[in-house]
């Protein structure tokens, strides 16, 4: 099996791009289940983060799809230009994807050195393909053993110390604009993981006030039950934006959910009072012309990360004992799924050859229960025949359509396959067996 | 009583200058690479030139004047207003309430320093006290240059940390360097508490002076309402005003408060310069003259006749 990992992140592309080809786990399943009914023999799973959006097939070599099928379905999906995401794009193959895949949920790929979320995104990729139906043995292992050498990367170095998510840094930042919280309104847009996790951070700064406004209440009313406040309804996000004085925003929509002409009638509202707003949302609910406006200032996911690299430096020297636990792992899981295609392989070749052997089985029995001895030994030499002719029908047929170069390729595995030198050489082998015409083709 | 010029005067002026300069290096460092040394060596630079400039206002009571009226001349105003902006920043270093604030208020109290260098050597001058009046309006105007100064500092420190916080190349330095200075809401309160307290005596300062300048024979004349000193001081005191009424005024938060009260500062700098300039009452009536100095022939010192 041949392994491709192709895709962008916070590393070739903008948070423009990023935001734009980024899916949810909604778009994620749909994708995965129109390539899977398109490339059914492939073996699919997308991981698709705020920091990248990356495939990871498993397919036949010179199978489909390939790196460009890829590219032109996501760019298709995502209505974005393709030579623009082509400029952004890398891809690896075999190893060098599993590698990728490991240092990814190791969080040597991230942002943000050894952040502790990308593993569980990864989990999430790989739980959605497996509902989807779109990976089978090859992508199973290389999932699983990437996911099980990300925890121990973690718990084996000290790879995700220090200050690594972007929650506790932007409670920093809002440490910078106010002195006090216990007068101040909370307002969190969306209800999604991120958005718990920085309000589980905010709280412990107990603002007197706590606003979650989310399209679904009831998702709203699950966090408030968790983490305490009010549940505000959507439909007066103005109000509430004229209320708070942090506001957290995340919620999945495609578009910037307030723009600077809506939000600069509510300065005036506010009284011009400080506003920090905080959108790790991809792609970012706020538009970035809000932060530019008197007295409000407005972190991205992309800010925030940024301003949590800086830990990275302690982190850096950590990375080289994460590597020592990954390439080992590397080597391990290519040559195991390799090999574990070549048993499912032989285990299919097997499976196949018996059920040739049984239908013709079948079909001989039936002519040998009134034929007298002499009819018998010509049927099961007729049997004999059928059956190798039959087997070895449809290998000579693509041995006969193949280039000069495979051809030369598949007579040497021949040769070793079938010892067939070997066999010339103590004078064993016949012409019927070097050559073996398919006669009896037709019959398949 | 009126002596001329003192030489320790200008020497504990120029040492304190030396030394404020000395503690805005020491402050430029502490916030842009912290380290455990430059918080102390701050510390008492700054204590020092407390020391330093209140020593030159006694000394200048005590043995120059050699009466306990003070402000008796410009350089007595200017080493009281250096030893108060001294103690607000040891106060500030001691509390750790607005950190960052010594790195723009010790520029200005090398300013008023070296201001003072000058006035105690080159451009003496004395001050004519000869009514409660003109003790209250020349008190008033050098509390409320300090309160004017902490507010300007405060201003532009609140500008600082706003450009910290805008900045989108967030790099470990400048996270650090954030981490050394004062929140936003805490520096707005601070300009906002010391433009209030600068309005009221800056206030003060104009009753005083009004009532000064319109007394007696110490007139400026029958304009003097429009001159240059009068019309600034009006414009100072009008942008404190609206300063102080920003938590009243929503438009005139955040920054626009920040660059008023610089805006204030740089005035009443100018207020204090061209009073400095102008002929004052005594000129004016004939009370005051320029009289050259052989020894410094450049220089040229206004004394009381």
């Amino acid at each position: 099996m041949h392994l491709i990992c192709v895709g962008i992140s916070h590393k070739t592309a903008p948070v423009e791009l990023r935001e734009r080809v980024a899916l949810n786990a909604d778009g994620v399943a749909d994708a995965l289940r129109e390539l899977h009914t398109r490339h059914p023999a492939a073996e699919i799973a997308l991981v698709s983060t705020c920091n990248r959006t990356e495939f990871y097939t498993a397919r036949p070599l010179h199978g489909h799809p390939r790196v460009d099928e890829l590219v032109e379905f996501l760019a298709a999906k995502r209505d974005v230009d393709i030579d623009r995401l082509t400029e952004a794009l890398y891809h690896h193959d075999n190893d060098r994807a599993i590698r990728h895949l490991m240092r990814v949920s190791a969080g040597l790929e991230s942002m943000v050195i050894g952040e502790g979320q990308i593993i569980g995104q990864v989990r999430e990729a790989y739980d959605v393909a497996q509902q989807v139906g779109s990976v089978g043995g090859v992508l199973h292992k290389v999932f699983q053993n990437a996911l099980a050498i990300g925890k121990r990367v973690r718990t084996e170095t000290e790879i995700g110390s220090g200050r690594t998510s972007v929650a506790s840094v932007a409670v920093d930042f809002a440490r910078h604009v106010f002195r006090k919280f216990d007068d101040k309104t909370l307002l969190v847009i969306g209800a999604g993981k991120m958005t718990e996790l920085t309000l589980r951070h905010f709280r412990e700064l107990n603002p007197q006030r706590v606003l979650v406004c989310n399209r679904s209440a009831d998702k709203a009313e699950a966090i408030v039950a968790e983490h305490g406040g009010e549940v505000a309804p959507f439909e007066k996000l103005d109000d509430h934006l004229v209320e708070a004085d942090i506001v957290i925003s995340s919620t999945g929509s495609r578009d910037a959910i307030v723009t600077a002409d809506r939000f600069k009638p509510l300065l005036k509202r506010r009284r011009f009072r400080n506003l920090y707003i905080i959108d790790i949302a991809v792609p970012r609910d706020f538009e970035p012309a809000v932060g530019e406006l008197a007295n409000v200032w407005l972190h991205d996911l992309d800010d925030l990360q940024r301003a949590i690299a800086g830990d990275a430096a302690a982190r850096n020297g950590q990375v080289g004992a994460a590597e020592s636990i990954i390439e080992p792992a590397v080597a391990q899981t290519y040559e195991s799924v390799q090999t574990g295609d070549l048993n499912d392989l032989i285990r299919r070749l097997r499976q196949r050859l018996h059920d040739i052997g049984a239908s013709e089985t079948q079909r001989t029995l039936g002519k040998l229960r009134d034929a007298d001895p002499d009819t018998q030994a010509k049927l099961l030499d007729e049997l004999s025949h059928r059956l190798v002719n039959k087997i070895l029908h449809r290998p000579l047929s693509e041995l006969n359509r193949t280039s000069a170069m495979q051809s030369a390729m598949y007579a040497t595995a021949l040769r070793r396959l079938f010892e067939l030198d070997a066999l010339d050489a103590e004078d064993l082998d016949t012409p019927e067996t070097n050559r073996v015409e398919d006669d009896d083709a037709g019959a398949e | 009583m009126n002596a001329p010029t003192d030489i320790l005067t200008t020497i504990g002026m120029t040492a304190a200058t030396a030394l404020s300069l000395g503690a805005c290096g020491v402050a430029v460092k502490r916030v842009c690479c912290s380290a455990g040394w430059e918080r102390t060596v701050e510390r008492v630079l700054v204590i020092l030139v407390t020391l330093m400039t209140a020593g030159v206002f006694v000394y200048r009571m005590a043995a120059v004047h050699q009466q306990w009226a003070p402000l008796q001349s410009h350089v007595d105003g200017l080493a009281l207003l250096g030893a108060m902006l001294g103690v607000v920043m040891v106060y500030v270093q001691w509390t750790k309430r607005l950190p960052g604030l010594d790195l723009f208020a010790l520029p200005a109290l090398a300013l008023v320093t070296l201001w003072g260098v000058c006035a105690s050597w080159w451009t003496l001058r004395w001050f004519e006290v000869d009514s409660i009046w003109q003790t209250a309006h020349l008190l008033s105007v050098f509390t409320g240059t300090l309160c004017v100064t902490v507010a300007a500092a405060a201003g532009a420190l609140w500008l600082y940390v706003d450009r910290q916080l805008r900045a989108k190349d967030h790099a470990p330095e400048r996270l650090a360097r954030l981490g050394r200075l004062a929140d936003l809401e805490s520096v707005e309160q601070a300009i906002t508490w010391s433009a209030s307290a600068g309005f009221v005596l800056l206030t003060l300062a104009l009753a005083t002076g009004t009532i000064v300048v319109t007394g007696g024979d110490n007139a400026l004349g029958s304009g003097w309402w429009y001159s240059p000193k009068v019309v600034l001081a009006g414009v100072v005191w009008a942008i404190f005003a609206l300063v102080m009424h920003v938590r009243f005024v929503p438009t005139f938060r955040g920054r626009r408060a920040a660059v008023l009260a610089i805006v204030g500062f740089v005035l009443l700098i100018a207020v204090l310069g061209i009073a400095q300039a102008l002929p004052d009452a005594k000129a004016a009536t004939g009370k005051l003259e320029v009289v050259p100095d052989p020894g410094r022939p450049q220089a040229a010192e206004l004394i009381c006749t």
